[in-house]
């Protein structure tokens, strides 16, 4: 009796899992925002690059500070024009459309910038009038669509309309080189960096541009493309160095070049202006890492959270280039997820993500002293010169007066609409 | 975390082994541990978990709070509220249980090959548990021996993003795949 007491029970139970094992059944879904392009053909779109009504800003890329204006890059849209006459009202006054852009410079009075992956050159002598004065077709072809996306190429993409879907799928697991076909997404994958142009202008540590004396150099996925300003209403392709792979900044310094890649920093010479050399190198771990540099030393951040360079550090490196076929790693600080950084003589701005802005005295880079700290909000990038300090966070451009580098003083925060 | 998760498990067992049932003066209940092995049967297949339950045994019924580990499809760790009802108070007898609570995703390296999207962010979060079934239980001199069946509910939602510039947030796109996950359970229990 005991037996079967014990037996028919997990008989009972041993049927019923194998009856009813086929009523119930996992149920996955997929919610994706489908992208459809809205296309423009290319006459109406090039006759619209030029100075527009001001846009509310979004979705903030690279910055470049000219003059009394700040030319902040809107994620493949173009370019907001913001009169910083007076840094603690900023105005923002114009809008240059430009469809697939993300990075600029500029010399002089001429801004070079990318529309998808051509180069389009404007005349800012008049920032409020900016005039197109030349298309260099094929500048950028690495720039592509993710998740397979190909554009129609006899037209420009110049928005997308988005819906968000939920489709039943099976419950496999995803695919790992973009799940949906018909969702592609505006993102291009060689993404955009700022002008790092002097003297005419500063941009920031994140740049994929720069100007040195007549030549504007760009990296792209694998190369550093030379293209020759000295007329500079008419730039032309001169050519190109292999460097590696996932290059991502570029940073100039006299005459060298500092790149940045997702797993080493490099040192070119530009004596030969259409022909850089490179000179050395510095090896990290996988990692995203803006770079610059003065005439002693190089500053590099590294930074996990971006799938495109999968790292576990978050750190700032400073490294020695007094040899500069040699760079030597001096000392790494630990950062919680640095991003651009900015140096203005023995002062050194860090934006560490989501710690906000941090500011240090650079006097001994072997110890460096965190003057300021200032949080509340997301930081990628900054400019600092001439006691003030331009930060593009996440949600707001803020600019601070760091007369005295123990108390920076914040002087605006222009919101943006995301 | 993984040394979090065994050491709440472990200490539970341990905790139960060195604890003899005690009366509660008020109403008679009795504190007893329910410790289970379960076959998990679903569109996916076969697979284990493992439960370890604390409560109080007041007449017919038990209410206690349990942990377990899930490994159907994605490894999870259920926390949840166990309540049984017994149909004889003295002899072996049928009852019934009904577990609510969440589960907490703690992907295995294989899952994580099988449900992360590369090169974007993924982020996994739980959602409510559900287990409810029947149950015969086999009375032994000191402690007893439960069989049951039932079904049980777990879902997750993996949030990703799609790409992730240099220059901005790490993703300007979100695709969220969701999943439902409805099996059968059959668990051999042992309560001391």
């Amino acid at each position: 009796m005991k037996i079967i007491t014990i037996i028919l029970p997990v008989a009972l139970f041993a049927i019923a899992g194998i009856v009813l094992q086929g009523c119930f059944k996992d149920t996955c879904t997929h919610t994706y925002r489908l992208y459809t392009p809205v296309y423009g053909t290319n006459a109406a779109v090039r006759a619209n690059v030029k100075s527009n009504a001001p846009q509310p800003i979004s979705n903030p890329g690279k910055i470049f500070v000219k003059g009394n204006y700040i030319f902040l890059n809107e994620i493949d849209r173009g370019v907001h024009i913001i009169d910083n006459t007076n840094p603690a009202s900023p105005k923002n006054v114009a809008f240059i459309d430009i469809p697939g852009n993300q990075d600029l410079a500029v010399k002089g009075a001429i801004l070079y910038a990318d529309l998808y992956t051509d180069m389009v050159t404007l005349d800012i002598s008049d920032p409020l009038h900016a005039v197109l004065k030349k298309i260099t077709p094929k500048a950028f072809p690495f720039r592509r669509y993710a998740n397979g996306f190909i554009a129609d190429s006899s037209q420009i993409v110049v928005k997308w309309l988005t819906r968000d879907t939920t489709v039943t799928t099976d419950c496999s697991g995803v695919s790992n080189w973009g799940s949906c076909s018909t969702c592609p997404i505006a993102f291009d994958l060689a993404a955009s960096s700022m002008l790092a142009a002097s003297p005419n202008g500063t941009g920031g540590s994140m740049a994929r541009f720069t100007i040195i004396n007549n030549n504007l150099y760009t990296v792209g996925d694998n190369n550093l493309n030379v293209y020759s300003i000295g007329a500079p209403e008419n730039p032309f392709y001169t050519g190109n160095v292999y460097i590696g792979s996932v290059i991502e900044t570029i940073y100039p310094f006299q005459d060298k070049l500092f790149i940045g890649s997702g797993n080493g920093m490099f040192i070119y010479n530009v004596a030969s202006p259409d022909k850089p050399v490179k000179m050395g190198q510095f090896s990290h771990a996988t990692a995203c890492d803006p770079v610059i540099a003065d005439d002693k030393y190089a500053f590099v951040t590294l930074r996990n959270g971006n799938p495109r360079c999968p790292a576990t550090a978050n750190e700032l490196d400073v490294l020695s280039v007094s040899n500069l076929m040699a760079p030597v790693l001096l000392k790494t600080y630990t950062m919680t997820n640095p991003h651009g950084l900015s140096k203005d003589g023995n002062t050194l701005f860090v934006c560490d993500g989501k710690d906000g802005l941090k500011v240090y005295d650079a006097k001994d880079v072997n110890n460096l002293e965190l003057a300021s700290s200032v949080k509340g909000f997301e930081s990628y990038d900054v400019i600092a010169s001439n006691k003030l300090a331009i930060v593009v966070a996440k949600d707001r451009l803020l600019q601070f007066d760091y007369t005295d580098i123990n108390n920076i003083r914040l002087l605006s925060s222009m919101l943006m609409e995301n | 975390m993984k040394i979090k998760y065994c050491s709440l498990i472990l200490l539970s067992v341990l905790f139960i082994r060195q604890v003899d049932a005690q009366e509660n003066k008020a109403a008679g209940a009795k504190l007893h541990s329910i410790n289970a092995v379960g076959l998990i049967n679903g569109s996916d297949g076969a697979s284990v978990s493992l439960q370890t339950m604390l409560g109080l045994y007041l007449r017919h019924t038990f209410t206690g709070i349990g942990v377990g580990l899930d490994y159907y499809r994605m490894r999870s760790v259920p926390i949840f509220v166990d309540l049984r009802y017994e149909f004889a108070k003295t002899n072996s007898c049928f009852f019934v249980y009904a577990d609510a609570g969440y589960h907490f995703s703690w992907l295995t390296d294989k899952n994580r090959v099988q449900y992360e999207k590369t090169f974007t962010p993924n982020h996994f979060s739980g959602s409510m548990y559900y287990d409810a079934g029947i149950g015969y239980k086999i009375k032994l001199p000191n402690n007893a021996i439960l069989l049951s069946g039932g079904y049980t509910y777990k879902g997750f939602d993996n949030k990703t993003g799609n790409g992730c510039p240099v220059v901005g947030p790490c993703a300007t796109a979100f695709e969220t795949y969701t999943y439902s996950l409805s099996r059968i359970i059959l668990k051999v229990a042992y309560q001391l």
